[in-house]
Order: structure tokens, then sequence, then C-alpha cells
């Protein structure tokens, strides 16, 4: 695909403008966006959302610029010891184009859905590509960004060792898999994760049956009432936080006494995560993050 | 007494008349905004001064290399776009107040915004594959049809009143925002958050691309502004008067409306809901140059086109590096100035 | 003649306790559906036989009983707040949404979180009268300026534009503290979900007290609904009237917003309809909007609950789909210039 495009590109005598930066010749990219002409192995990569950040990192690449999914509150704590230096550029929601534009970067990865209004802006920065979203498809994501940063055989053996794992899970957890309940508490907001979400995704990989309304086709239950309490039960709940505690539903779910009926409430099979992980994250080192929480609670708990 | 100016230019069948301060009042308006554009397009992560921006501007190289984009590609066409929003939120408010003679009606007050957030959210909503490119358009098309049924229903007994073109409005903007709610509920969360962001008021990251989708509404329905004055003076006069005067009341305060939707629209469908604009431009254009609206549009466009300029310019500067919307800084300055207008206007 | 029947101080008196009863069949939908599945057996024996360790028993009691029970406080209160200041400022389009009361108590709800860090919820109650107070006094004000006094139209103009300005500051506060305010935001849409019980008792009897001054006004309000000159020449203190009233507003306003947010336009459609039947005697459309008004809140919310399910809709958001056209409808065929 690859060597398709780019005979295409240099029979049309490779145009664009392409900024500078990065070692050896230029490649070309097709994604959601279109082709980009991209440097060999970009270094100085600016990432615009999480997913992007977890790819980039697993990769091997400590991007030079990302954003905050909120302002303030800084990178997934997951990912601290690969984000010291890395320069903060604003929010997912409003990127600072000037900051980005100051650290020169030589490719810039985020996705049609967050960023396509200043797709124009961003790719005369730097080579830009775009996946078509985020969260669900973050494997096919991880492809994109991999071939965009020129580091695909480290994605290869970045997914074979996933699938590895995987499968040693699958194999531990034996013939009878406990239902997992996954429980996210926002501010004024609980929801209740379905499969089309990256926590899905990993979910259904390790083998692991969800709860019957959350085993559907779908993101998420968004603002449920207190009266959805039952739909959270499972044989194991996982829940996370996101944004200040005192702020969120955490307290007004959990003090209910539906909360404290649920079977693995009274069992003490309820834990709570870490929302950078499992939600915020989208990614392959996210993921393995995801799978030591499984392995420690539903193996070894 | 007032002293005029008459204007005739030489080969058209018009001549209009101008109070003899208008230019004066144009230039100094007009000099006050390229100051707060030149310091816009300087203020930023790089700092560029202010004859660096000039030389940029003008395309003489000048300082630093990356200059020519910071300033070309990102601050210029934003800086560009403030303005155009300004010049056309001011121009459809100063109609809409001669229309409606309420000192206090502005395009937001008859439900072009909602319309405009609620046909935006709905496309999203309803159609998700489709590309933030079209937004505008729906913006557009959600404000012409809700200032549309505002004016049909306002219509009883050949004729809409200006009253009843207000307290339909507010009915609709409650309408309106009550289904952009549920839209809501319905939709993609990030692709809905995306939306919301683009509606709130911001000029954040606007382009060329934006600029030029809306220099054409500017070029039709500007002129066809100016060239109602007369007509809204005589509306203004009350409709008995206008139609004594030979007016065809309706049919002019039809057209007017369509020229004021379009503008609002066009406006609000490329920067979101940047408040009060409307409301403050025509006023503080009415104190500089009076109620004539042949000085007035001109000089509510100038003074719509700066407010949001410097607005801008305030709301990067302000809370620095968190950015602050615009439309916000707008609100912010506009609302006391509403509540000073609600006594002013006791008399109404 | 059924209305004439109807009209007439014995129907209804005989109204009063048929509106009870119906409005006692909305408590029970109220109770009997909501987002999760329980039969009507488990129902009645989680009032009959509570079992603690019961699911279906446990929604019943602690979610829609509390629930059900502000929705119909909060639209009672709500209704009557509208009924009188419909009267008192003979302007048919008056409504604690439309004249920027709701607006005026959330602003102060979101500047107190903000300013003062309050945390608890209910600090929210006296920020949220002293909200309600200011803009009622701010929008009489404003719309009784200038020349031929208060007129219906400036007072709705006021009204609105004082929306439109406490809440791009409630917007603006919002979007300085994203982060810190996202339950506020919730709150804003105006809501019976999940409402604190304990807060709401301790704004019971703040709008009990509401009530209970508003229904004694009846006949004076009436008087006053003929003109302040005929009142006045009736010999009624008109000061003193208006004054207490408006007390009674702040209360039921401001106790509704704190408990639920801001609602508009339950005390806009409700006085109206309630004249259809009961006349214009404002000691029969005070208690009959108070019936009507908590009928509207909890019927609205059940629906609120219904049509999404599992999610839910504000309530706030269902009533203004049905009160927006009805306000439309009155601005078009029913005021007069």
């Amino acid at each position: 695909m690859v060597l398709l495009a780019a005979a295409l590109l240099a029979a049309c005598g490779g145009a664009g403008d392409t900024g500078g930066g990065g070692s050896g010749e230029a490649r070309t990219v097709q994604h959601a966006m279109g082709e980009t002409e991209v440097p060999e192995r970009p270094e100085r990569v600016v990432v615009l959302d999480t997913g992007e950040l977890d790819s980039a990192i697993t990769l091997g690449v400590t991007p030079v610029g990302a954003v905050e999914a909120v302002e303030g509150l800084g990178y997934p704590s997951y990912l601290d010891e690969h984000t010291q230096g890395v320069e903060n550029v604003g929010t997912i929601e409003e990127p600072n184009l000037e900051r980005i534009a100051a650290l020169e970067p030589d490719l810039i990865l985020s996705s049609k859905l967050r960023h396509e209004a200043i797709y124009d802006e961003l790719s005369q920065i730097a080579p830009t590509v775009f996946t078509e979203t985020t969260g669900v498809t973050w494997k096919e994501n991880f492809e994109v960004h991999a071939e965009a940063l020129g580091r695909e055989e480290e994605a290869e053996r970045v997914v074979s060792e996933y699938e590895a794992r995987m499968r040693e899970f699958r194999e531990a957890l034996g013939e009878d898999p406990p239902e997992v309940s996954v429980v996210r508490f926002l501010p004024g907001d609980t929801r209740i994760y379905q499969k089309e979400s990256f926590i899905g995704t990993v979910l259904e990989d390790a083998g692991l049956p969800r709860p019957e309304a959350q085993d559907v086709e779908d993101f998420a239950m968004l603002n449920v009432s207190r009266e959805a309490i039952p739909e959270m039960g499972g044989d194991v709940i996982f829940y996370t936080v996101y944004g200040p505690e005192d702020e969120t539903t955490l307290d007004e779910i959990t003090s209910d006494p539906l909360w404290r009926q649920l079977e693995a409430v009274r069992e003490g099979r309820a834990y709570r995560v870490s929302d950078d992980l499992w939600m915020l994250g989208i990614g392959y080192t996210a993921a393995n993050g995801v799978i030591d929480d499984l392995e420690r609670y539903i193996l070894e708990g | 007494m007032r002293r005029w100016i008459v204007v005739r230019p030489p080969g058209l069948p018009v001549s209009f008349r101008l109070g003899a301060r208008v230019p004066a009042v144009l230039l100094a308006l007009t000099l006050v905004t390229l100051a707060g554009m030149v310091l816009n397009v300087g203020y930023g992560e790089y700092p560029i001064s202010p004859p660096d921006v000039v030389r940029t501007v003008l395309g003489i190289e000048a300082g630093d290399g990356n200059y020519g984009f910071i300033v070309n590609t990102l601050r210029l066409p934003r800086v560009l776009v403030a303005f155009a929003v300004g010049v056309a939120l001011a121009v459809a408010g100063a109609i809409l107040q001669g229309i409606t003679r309420n000192p206090l009606a502005a395009p937001e007050i008859v439900g072009v915004n909602a319309g405009a957030g609620l046909a935006a959210v709905t496309l999203i909503v309803a159609l998700p594959a489709v590309s933030v490119a079209y937004l505008p358009f729906a913006a557009f098309g959600g404000a012409l049809v809700v200032a549309t049924l505002v004016y049909l229903i306002s219509w009883k007994g050949g004729g809409a009143s200006p009253i009843r073109l207000i307290l339909v409005g507010i009915g609709f903007a409650a309408m309106a925002t009550a289904l952009t709610t549920i839209m809501i509920t319905f939709g993609e969360i990030y692709a809905v958050q995306q939306a919301l962001v683009w509606l709130s008021g911001s000029v954040y990251a606007r382009g060329w691309a934006e600029l030029f989708a809306l220099l054409p509404w500017l070029a039709l329905f500007l002129p066809l502004a100016f060239a109602g004055a007369r007509q809204l003076n005589a509306l203004n006069l009350g409709d008995d008067v206008a139609r004594s005067l030979g007016g065809r009341v309706e049919l002019q305060r039809l057209s007017l409306i369509v020229v004021c939707v379009a503008l609002a629209g066009a406006a609000v469908a490329t920067a979101g809901a940047i408040g009060f604009v409307g409301l403050m431009a025509p006023h503080i254009a009415r104190r500089l140059v009076g109620p004539s609206h042949e000085g007035l549009i001109p000089v509510a466009a100038m003074t719509g086109g700066m407010l949001v300029v410097l607005a801008d310019l305030v709301g990067r500067a302000a809370f620095s590096p968190i950015e602050i919307p615009c439309g916000l800084i707008t609100s912010a300055i506009g609302a006391p100035y509403f509540l000073y207008l609600l006594y002013r206007s006791r008399n109404l | 003649m059924g209305v004439r029947v109807w009209r007439s101080g014995y129907g209804r008196l005989l109204g009063l306790p048929v509106g009870v009863v119906a409005l006692g069949g909305c408590l029970v939908l109220s109770v009997r559906f909501g987002a999760a599945e329980i039969s009507t057996a488990e129902v009645i024996r989680a009032f009959t036989d509570f079992d603690d360790r019961s699911t279906g028993h446990l929604i019943v009691q602690t979610i829609r009983v509390p629930r059900a029970l502000i929705a119909a406080c909060v639209g009672a209160a709500l209704a009557v707040a509208g009924a009188i200041m419909q009267g008192l400022t003979r302007n048919p389009l008056a409504d604690p949404g439309i004249l920027g009361i709701n607006a005026g108590a959330a602003l102060a709800v979101v500047a107190g979180v903000f300013l003062f860090g309050i945390g608890s919820i209910g600090v929210y109650a006296l920020f949220a009268f002293l909200g309600a107070a200011v803009t009622a006094v701010v929008v009489y004000g404003l719309g009784s300026l200038g020349r031929g006094g208060m007129t219906p139209l400036k007072l709705t103009v006021a009204g609105a534009a004082l929306t439109a300005l406490f809440s791009s500051l409630t917007t603006a506060i919002l979007i300085l503290n994203e982060r810190t305010l996202e339950e506020v935001r919730f709150w804003l849409a105006g809501s019976v979900a999940g409402r604190d019980l304990e807060l709401f008792l301790r704004l019971l009897p703040y709008m009990g007290v509401g009530l209970v001054v508003a229904l004694s006004l009846g006949r004076q309000i009436t008087t006053l609904n003929l003109g302040e000159d005929i009142a006045r020449g009736l010999g009624q203190r008109t000061g003193w009237v208006k004054a207490l009233a408006a007390l009674a507003v702040v209360l039921l306003a401001g106790g509704a917003v704190a408990a639920a947010g801001p609602i508009g336009f339950v005390g806009l459609v409700i006085p109206h309809v309630v004249r259809f039947f009961a006349g214009a005697d404002y000691r029969w459309i005070l208690p009959y909007s108070a019936i009507c008004g908590a009928m509207l809140l909890v019927l609205s919310d059940v629906a609120a609950r219904l049509v999404l399910r599992p999610q839910e809709l504000p309530v706030g958001v269902m009533i203004a789909l049905l009160g927006a056209p009805f306000f439309i409808y009155l601005a078009r065929w029913k005021v007069k210039r």
C-alpha cells in the first residue's frame, strides 16, 4: 500500500508542503483526510489526543508536544515516566496552534472526529495524519499511527505481545469466567460502559463476559439515574472516577442502599481502578495496564 | 441643528445624505480597529512587534522566518473573521432595532442563535458521518427557518407587530434550546462536544476558508442593508407614517428582515453566538452619529467589527494561557450595557 | 353549561378534592414507572411489606417516592408563583422562568459556588433565594420604569433581557471553571432526578410559608388584578399586598429552583389552564394552580424517564417543549399591545 502510494506520488511529481525535520526520505501515508507525505522516521511528534499519546509512547517515541484532556489535569498518570518534558500544547478541544508551530514538529497525529476543523492549519505546520475516530477503533488507529511514525516492526511486536498476554490470561481464566461490569463516575454523570468502547474491546479480548445490560453493541449508558444501579451488578465490578472525586456521582451512588445490595459489592469484589488507564488511555500501553489490573483482581483476587 | 452632507454618486440614480460627523467618526473608528487588529495579530505565543506585523502582512520578509506562517496563516484570518462577524452582527442588530423600533432588539432575541445551534447539533446527531465543514450551512439554515417561523407566526391582521416579533422570538428560542438539549442526549458524545465548542462564540482557529465563506454574504447583504437605510428611517417613524410616506411597509419590513437574518445567520454560522454585539454596536453608533440610518449603518458596522476584534484580543490576553471565547467577553461588556439600555428605554 | 356549573362556587369546591385525587393518581404513576422494571405487585409490597434486601422495594422507597414528592412540590410552587405574578402584574406572560427569576437564582447559585466555593447543596438554597429576590426587584423595577408604568411587554422584555444576561454570566463562570462545576451544570438543566431528600426537607418550610402566604392573598390579588386604582378605591393597602405577594413568589420560586434547578413555563401554562375552569377569582385560581402544577411536573417527570429509557431527560426540557408553544400561542393570539 505504502509502496503503491509512493509510486503514485512519484508519478505526480511530489507536490505538497511538508515541513522539515526527520531523517531519511519521505514516505506517503494514506489516512482519514487523504494522503500525506511524512518523514521516514519522524522524531518531533505532536499528539492531540490521549490515544495518540499512548500509541507514540508504546512505539518508543516521546512526543515533543501533547494535549491535556482537561485543562490543568496533566497527562494520563500511567504514562508519567514517559511524559517528562513533553510540552503542553493546550487541551484536546482547543489545541494551541502557535505553540504547536513553535515546536517545529515533523509529524502531527490526531483524529478527524477531534480536529477536522483545524486540519488545514495543522497540515501547514507539519505533515498531519488523522484517523477517522477514536476509542473503539484503537487497534486500527494504532496501525495508522505506526505507519505514520515509520515503526511498523515495533508495532507488530507490540500487537503480538498483547495477543500472547491475552491468550495466557484466557487460559488462566478457565472455564467459568466471571461477568465483569464497568462503571464510570463523572461530575454530574454516571455511565455504565458497554461493548463499543476501548475498555469493551479489551474485556472482550480477555474473554470476560459482561452482564446482560452491558452486553450490548453500544458505547455506554450515559447519565443513568440511581434506578439503574441494579444494571451495574456483575460478578466483579470495576469502577473509575473522572475528575475531582467530590464533584462526581461516586458518593451518591456508592452510598445508596441499592449499590450496597449488589452482590459484587457485598462480597468485596467491586474495585476502583485508574480512570486514566481504563478510560482515557486508549492504546496498547493502557491495555497492558488493564490486563495487569485484571490479573490482580480476577486471577489472584 | 444637525448638518448634512449629501452624496450623489456620479452616474447612479441615487443620493443619500450623511450627518456631517459621519466621515470623521468612521475614520476614527477605522483607525482604532486597525490598531486593534495589529495588536491582536502581534499578541500571542510568539509576540510580534507592530511594525513587523505590518511588514509581514504586506509580504515583506520580517524578523523571524516563522512570522509569515504565524501571521498569515493563524492570526490574520482569525482577526479578519472577528472583524467580519462583528460587522455582520452589528448591521443585523441595527436593522432589527430599526424595524422593531425597539432599542432592545438583537438577533439573539428573535431566535437566530438558538435556531443555528439546534440545526448544527441536529446535523451532528442525524448524520454523524458528515464533515464539520457543513456545520455552518446547517447553522445558517436553522437561523433562517427559526427567524422565518417567528416572522410568520407574528403576522396578524396584515402585519407583524414589533412587539409580537420579540415575544414570539423568545418562545422559539426557548423551544429550540430545549430541543438542542434533547439532541445532545442522543448524539455521539465527542461529536456533540465539538459542535458545542464551535457554537460557544469564538473565533478560535478560524482560517481563510471560514473568511472566504463569510465574505460573499457580506458582499451581497451589506449593500442591501445600506440601500434599505431610507426605508428604515421611514419605518422608524411608525407604520402609519411610513405608509403615508408611500412605503409598502410589510414588503419593506420583510426584505429588511431577510437581510438581517442573512447577516446574523452567516455570522453565527461562522463563529457561534457572540452575544450582545448586535445590541451594543447600533447603540454606540447612534450615540456617535444620531439615528439616521445612512450614517448609522456604516458606523455601527465599524463599531461591531472593532468590538469583536478587541474582545478577541482581551479574551486571548486576559487569562493567558487559557483562552476565553470572545463571545463571553462581549457578553461581559454587553450585559451591563444592556441593563443601562433597559433603564434608558424606560419610556418605550 | 358545564363550565358554568364548574364556575359556581359549589362546583369549584367539589373540584378541589377531585383534583387532589387526580394528583394522587399521578403520584402513583410516578412511583409505578421508572427506569427499572418493577411490577405493580412489587410496588405495592414495597409499602405494605417493605424488605430492605429487595432491590425493587429500595428503588420505590428511596428513589421514586422522594422524587415524586419533590416533583409535586416544585410543580405546585412554580405554578402558584406564576399565578401570583400574572395576577399582580396583569401580565398573561408572567412566569418565574420568563421573567428571569429562575435564571437569577441559578446565577446566584453558580456564583456562590465560584466565589465562595460553597460545596454543600444545602447552601444552594440561600443563594437561590437571594438571587430570586434580587431579580424579582430588578425585573419589576425595570418593567415599571417610564411613562405608562408597567406593561406586559416591558416586563417580559426586561425578563428576557435579564435571562440572557444571567445565562451568559453563568456560562462565563462555567467556562472558567470547567473542571469543578460539572455538577452544577447538570443541575442547571432543571431536573428532579436524584435530588437530595434532606435538602428538600430543609426547603419545604420556606415553600410551605410561601404557599400559605400566597393562598391567603387570593381575594386581594383578585381585586388588584382589576387595577391598582380600583383596589385602592376599595380600601386595599396595595403596597402591603404587593410586598407580601412578592415575598411569596421569592419563597416559592427560589425554593423550587434550589430544589430542582431552573424549570420554566410551569408558572406560565398552569394558571391559564386553571382560569379556563376556575374563572378569574384568585381564591380559586391559586389552589387549583397548586394542584395542577404538581400534576404537570409529576407527569412530565414520568415522561422524561420513559421516552429515552433507561436514559433520562431533564424534566425542565420536557416542560419547555410543552410550555414554549403555549407561550407563542399566547403571545400571538392573546396579547394585545
